[in-house]
């Protein structure tokens, strides 16, 4: 009786259907197809083959790859953590000058990522770029070969990827509670001792996720490790990846896929396990907003200060150059030449004037926003579970969502065309091969993992009693959600929002499989307009598509993010 | 703040209405056979930098409605495989001969010769009929002048390996690319042993190993032709049209190894997919991209080499120069190849590259 | 009229509050009293509908509401973090639940005006963002948010334990004569035990998840049912061996000297030559006095056991460390359990 009561309790039509549907997604996008083409991949006429576990295990190449890949993702998690607290504090808890510059700099990575990065970084650090021509200049023993290898890989990477900590570390820091620091140092703790004991504990469950992304993002490594990897640090994912397009070795990049899948798998778990062990939720009730900190000592305020400054460059002069050198030619590109008589306008004329060209943008953003969107307000919705709902429901939500991590792109791709290709009960017996939709699915796939993760961690640092409160005064579950724990989210989401946008925004991999013929997306123009055997301008190109991708993705972020916290201040 | 979510949503809702729209419509067009009018899809891997706008263009001059879907060669021929079932493509063109006797192979394409077809070479096209060449492109190695004259210069690719004084000085493209493959067809032919590893000897395997391993990998948007002419790697692989097109860019001349084995010859092909929903506009779409007239006016606008020999007059002058010097094509058996490429470049890539 | 019947809440496998029975009566100001972890604020949850009972019926006006979602049971509670909501201010905050039953929007303005007078809200506070306001103010917020729904029933749990002790104090006071002048049925959660005895109509002491004793401030401070209500609440002296030797040499009623025994410590007379016939008389010398205006608390030796006393002010020097003092201890009002 009384459990029949509870469940009636329980029973909310609105849950119903969001359970529901999130089984339905799950199993008909991420479950269904990847398994299907795994069994595709692995059993052939009936039988399991393991001939290639042995071909991979004796590819000397292909163990050096995996271990470069391991080495490069735990070099990453202390290297990217070090730069990215070090540019968040200086931009929001120390006070240094200059800071809103700086935040600038720092925050160019967010829309200076896939294409844009791998051309930037090309240009100015492969052997014949400009750092390179830059340095013999000044030192004519300077050897082009210095700037390869694992450190020349780790240091791209490092720089790369501290778009996160500029968000989520940020946003993090902002909502510590003031008091404890004034408290702390009431008690006479220095400030070093206060970073550490005080303010960092806080940021933990934040740190988890940064750190699990990293350490994700250097796994994967695909164009640092091609642009300056050189004989001596190749990492797997670009093995993968391109096995993956080869039917006959698709076997083998999928086998190495689930090896990388399986460790990342590990990790996940780990984390997960280490996370419950404790996350810090601020139990002040008055919570005072943080006030920069002086830095009392000189020799450490002027250090802090020159880091800052050296950082900033390297952070800004890679776009810098890519915006300088989009005026020009591939010629002045390769050769480095700045001579005022290689700038024109004439290539960007050219792109804009010709007839549909601005179509493929704006299907890029269409399709881009509209996924960004859906896939955080799946994860909205699957956080919400994971994080107050039953807890085994939960974790094998979460480790499904987190399916697309385990997969390289074009697999992912492969496995929607081949389930969907024909009619299928779970789709309602319509074909998506074809139809506009598959693209916008594949989209939303690849996005959940990293939507999924930093959506939770914001769920886990809510104040649990805020909906319990609007509960007791009647609200429901779902306007408790929308009125208050939503507002709340708010700018965890948005930044959600438009991270995904941005790494949508110039897709290849998954595009050249499942775009619409009507819907060019500008992943599709930029790549073949770009690539190697095009006809054309084809480095210069890649410049200035380049500098549109930083401009619409400058935009994105303006829209989403910069007004919103805009306002926050000036409501202060 | 509201607002903006709102306005987020609605869009959202909108953009996936639209979407769906759009593609339920598709699949309401169609009746058995069609006609000439018909809207068609076209797969290429030679679409960029307006020469998909180009044809359209001329197509829709000429009363047909066409959209090309473009993307990488690989990503192309992968994409067009797995939609095999229910094939959004009415007609492929730009991807090898490679590609299109795996298509053949696996019953995708429809046989239909236009008219056009007998002005190509038999060599470039499929016996059967299931496909036709419109494009051809040598695939050579070029080497700084300046650092080797002819004389001096490799005759043919062993040499590149046998020879000490080439060992690490040739530039190789990633495995994954038509040009490297094709330079790799060549090579393997010359070691076919149907009882050896993936159709190929121990020698021969071993002669490859040398290759890889004494070549030079240029790393992604690592210039090789900047490469060739500061005689840091004086030597590199390319195609046909590439050649004219770097003399021009660089202003500068590159020598042209021509081997008495002959050169290979990529071949761009174009065929039709078996499960087209419009044969009628298909074919009559292939007959008319295929004609010397076209196929000139395409060579003349992006400087390729057409196969159709009666346009091969009218390319542009550097191109029928080229052609000219490149007598002699290498016999490749494209079966062959087909049969065993992915195996090779497997193998080459675990075992090979360092 | 709230009724907890058999009552059992388990987090999974951990059981939180074993079976227990407890009646609240309508307009009561009830306590819930007990160290932290005791289970408490878990009661507070399960009737405010957070958390499920997992046996046992909870009940309102002979209701039985477990299975009653949270948003429908009426309950206002007034949160330990106060829970007010950041992304509003103060009058959003106050007027949600009313949003919430979509009330028109003069009707709103109206209740809100209201119980911002009511909890002495200034008005020029409505339109501050809340993370502005100070705590003291903060708590009235949260107060008046829970109010303003007229709820049948108000929780508070610990709404005084992040305030200075002087504002505490004050807003005791005034939350006591509110709770009076609106006659609702109020749940108080604290460890304080001082508060405890201040507000409330009734007691409930709750240790390690069981419920130890209910009854008026006079009941359980006088009357303490158990060892640790003893501990728990006020001060008291525990006896032991020597001590519960020499009372009961002197006195009719025996105790076990094997178990510790308790006595209030205001209940050790001093200074007066016999009290009664009742009474059994033990030699302290002073060893400590604290001294705080009103009383002076001595800390006596009795035979090498420590007991504690205290002295009302009445005008005289209190007395010195070393002086002996006759203390005079009625047995009826020791305690063993």
């Amino acid at each position: 009786m009384s459990t029949h009561n509870s469940f009636l309790k329980r029973f909310n039509p609105a849950a119903l259907i969001i359970y529901l549907f999130l089984a339905w997604f799950i199993v008909a996008f991420l479950i269904y197809p990847n398994i299907s083409l795994l069994i595709n991949t692995f059993v052939k006429g009936g039988q399991v083959s393991f001939e290639n576990f042995s071909k991979l295990f004796s590819s000397k190449r292909a163990m050096m790859s995996f271990r470069n890949s391991f080495l490069l993702a735990f070099s990453m998690v202390v290297t990217v953590n070090l730069v990215g607290t070090f540019i968040v504090l200086v931009t929001e808890y120390f006070d240094i000058r200059g800071a809103r510059i700086l935040k600038v700099g720092f925050m160019s990575t967010l829309v200076y990522s896939g294409i844009v990065l791998v051309a930037g970084y090309q240009f100015l650090y492969s052997s014949n770029g400009f750092l390179v021509k830059a340095l013999s200049g000044i030192f004519p023993d300077y050897k082009a070969e210095w700037f390869t290898g694992y450190s020349a890989v780790l240091f791209i990477m490092t720089f790369a990827c501290t778009s996160n900590h500029m968000i989520f570390l940020t946003n993090a820091i902002r909502n510590i509670d003031y008091g404890t620091i004034e408290a702390a140092r009431n008690m006479g703790a220095s400030q070093l001792r206060i970073l550490r004991t005080v303010v960092l504990p806080v940021l933990k469950p934040t740190f988890f996720s940064v750190t699990i992304l990293t350490f994700l993002t250097g796994l994967s490594a695909i164009s640092a490790p091609i642009v300056v990897g050189g004989k001596g640090f190749q990492t797997i994912n670009p093995m993968i990846l391109q096995f993956s397009k080869s039917p006959t070795s698709r076997e083998i990049a999928a086998l190495m896929a689930i090896i990388l899948g399986l460790s990342t798998l590990i990790l996940l778990i780990i984390m997960n396990r280490v996370e419950k062990g404790g996350n810090y939720i601020s139990i002040s009730k008055t919570p005072t907003k943080i006030l920069k900190q002086k830095i009392a000592s000189k020799p450490v305020r002027v250090l802090m200060h020159a880091v800052s400054y050296i950082l900033f460059t390297v952070y800004v002069t890679p776009m810098v150059l890519v915006i300088i050198f989009s005026f020009t030619n591939t010629v002045a590109i390769n050769t480095v030449d700045l001579s005022l008589g290689n700038f024109s306008l004439s290539n960007y004329i050219m792109l804009f004037t010709r007839r549909g060209a601005l179509d493929p943008y704006l299907v890029s953003i269409v399709y881009s926003m509209a996924a960004a969107v859906i896939v955080t307000t799946i994860c909205l919705m699957a956080s919400r579970i994971i994080h107050k709902g039953n807890r085994k429901v939960g974790t094998l939500l979460e480790f499904s969502l987190l399916i697309p991590w385990l997969l390289p792109a074009t697999l992912i791709a492969m496995s929607l065309i081949l389930t969907y290709d024909l009619p299928k009960p779970i789709m309602g017996n319509q074909i998506l091969v074809g139809s506009p939709l598959l693209m916008l699915f594949a989209y939303i796939i690849v996005s959940l993992p990293f939507s999924l993760r930093m959506l939770k961690a914001a769920f886990f640092s809510l104040d649990a009693s805020l909906e319990d409160a609007a509960k007791s005064m009647g609200a429901s579950r779902f306007y408790a959600f929308r009125k208050v724990v939503l507002p709340v989210l708010l700018p965890t989401v948005l930044a959600v929002i438009v991270l995904t946008f941005n790494n949508l925004l110039g897709n290849y991999d998954l595009s050249v499989f499942l775009y619409h013929p009507a819907y060019k997306p500008l992943g599709i123009v930029i790549k073949t307009a770009t690539e190697e055997t095009s006809i054309g301008d084809a480095k210069a190109l890649m410049f200035i598509y380049s500098v549109i991708l930083m401009i619409i993705s400058t935009g994105a972020i303006y829209f989403f993010y910069g007004r919103n916290t805009e306002k926050k201040k000036l409501r202060k | 703040m509201k607002k903006k979510i709102v306005i987020m949503l609605v869009f959202c809702l909108m953009a996936s209405l639209a979407l769906f729209a759009a593609g339920s419509q598709e699949g309401a067009a169609g009746e058995e056979g069609g006609s000439k009018s018909d809207k068609l899809v076209i797969y290429t891997n030679s679409g960029s930098n307006g020469r998909d706008q180009w044809l359209t263009d001329l197509a829709a001059e000429n009363g047909f409605s066409i959209t090309v879907v473009e993307g990488g060669g690989g990503d192309i021929f992968n994409r067009a495989i797995a939609e095999k079932n229910s094939p959004v493509a009415d007609v492929v063109f730009g991807l090898n001969m490679l590609n299109f006797a795996e298509f053949k192979n696996q019953d995708m394409l429809m046989s239909y010769t236009p008219a056009w077809a007998a002005q190509v070479d038999s060599a470039m096209k499929d016996a059967d009929g299931y496909y036709h060449g419109i494009v051809k492109q040598a695939i050579v190695l070029v080497y700084n002048p300046e650092i080797y004259s002819e004389a001096d210069a490799p005759k043919d690719w062993p040499e590149l390996w046998q020879n000490p004084a080439f060992q690490g000085k040739y530039n190789i493209f990633g495995l994954g690319g038509g040009t490297s493959r094709t330079v790799l067809a060549s090579i393997a032919m010359r070691y076919r042993d149907d009882n050896g590893e993936y159709g190929i000897s121990a020698e021969g395997w071993e002669e490859i190993k040398q290759y890889i391993q004494h070549g030079y990998m240029n790393a992604e948007g690592e210039d090789y032709i900047l490469n060739l002419i500061n005689n840091k790697i004086p030597m590199t692989m390319l195609w046909g049209s590439g050649v004219v097109e770097k003399q021009n860019t660089y202003n500068t001349t590159l020598g042209v190894m021509n081997p008495e084995v002959g050169v290979p010859f990529v071949v761009e092909q174009v065929g039709i997919m078996a499960k087209t929903k419009h044969p009628v506009a298909a074919k009559a779409f292939v007959e008319w991209f295929g004609t010397a007239e076209v196929q000139a006016a395409w060579a003349q606008k992006f400087g390729t080499s057409p196969a159709n020999s009666e346009a091969m007059k009218s390319a542009l002058p550097d191109a029928v120069a080229l052609d000219n010097y490149l007598t002699k094509a290498q016999y490749i058996d494209w079966a062959f190849v087909l049969k065993y490429v992915d195996n090779w470049v497997e193998k080459i890539e675990l075992e090979f590259v360092e | 009229m709230i009724q907890f019947e058999d009552v059992v809440i388990k987090y999974g496998d951990f059981t939180a509050m074993h079976d227990f029975t407890m009646v609240i009566n309508e307009g009561e100001f009830f306590t819930l009293l007990g160290p932290s972890g005791c289970g408490k604020t878990t009661i507070l949850r399960s009737l405010a509908g957070f958390v499920d009972v997992s046996s046992g019926a909870i009940k309102v006006n002979g209701q039985i509401i477990n299975d009653v979602p949270t948003e429908k049971r009426n309950i206002g509670i007034v949160f330990q973090s106060y829970a007010l909501f950041p992304t509003m201010n103060v009058y959003d905050n106050i007027a949600f639940g009313l949003k919430v039953k979509k009330l028109g929007k003069s009707e709103i303005r109206d209740m809100v005006l209201e119980i911002t007078r009511k909890v002495e809200l200034g008005e020029e506070q409505l339109y501050k963002n809340v993370s502005e306001l100070s705590g003291g103010q903060q708590q009235r917020v949260a107060i008046a948010r829970a109010m303003i729904l007229k709820p049948a029933i108000l929780c508070l749990d610990e709404p005084l334990s992040n305030l200075d002790a002087k504002l505490r104090g004050q807003l005791r006071h005034e939350l006591k004569i509110l709770q009076r002048d609106l006659g609702i049925t109020t749940i108080y959660v604290t460890h304080d035990q001082e508060e405890a005895l201040t507000l409330s109509d009734r007691i409930a002491v709750f240790n390690k998840g069981h419920l130890e004793q209910v009854g008026t401030p006079f009941e359980i401070y006088n009357e303490s049912n158990s060892c640790f209500v003893c501990d728990f609440i006020g001060d008291i002296n525990t006896c032991t061996g020597r001590t519960i030797d020499s009372i009961n040499g002197q006195s009719e009623k025996k105790f076990d000297r094997d178990k510790p025994a308790y006595l209030r410590i205001e209940r050790i007379l001093t200074g007066i030559a016999n009290p009664g016939p009742k009474y059994v008389k033990l030699r302290g010398s002073v060893i400590d006095r604290e001294y705080n205006g009103i009383f002076t608390k001595y800390f006596y030796d009795v035979d090498g056991e420590i007991l504690k006393g205290l002295e009302r002010n009445i005008g005289a020097e209190p007395g010195a460390v070393g002086d002996t003092v006759d203390l005079f201890i009625n047995p009826e009002d020791i305690k063993q359990f």
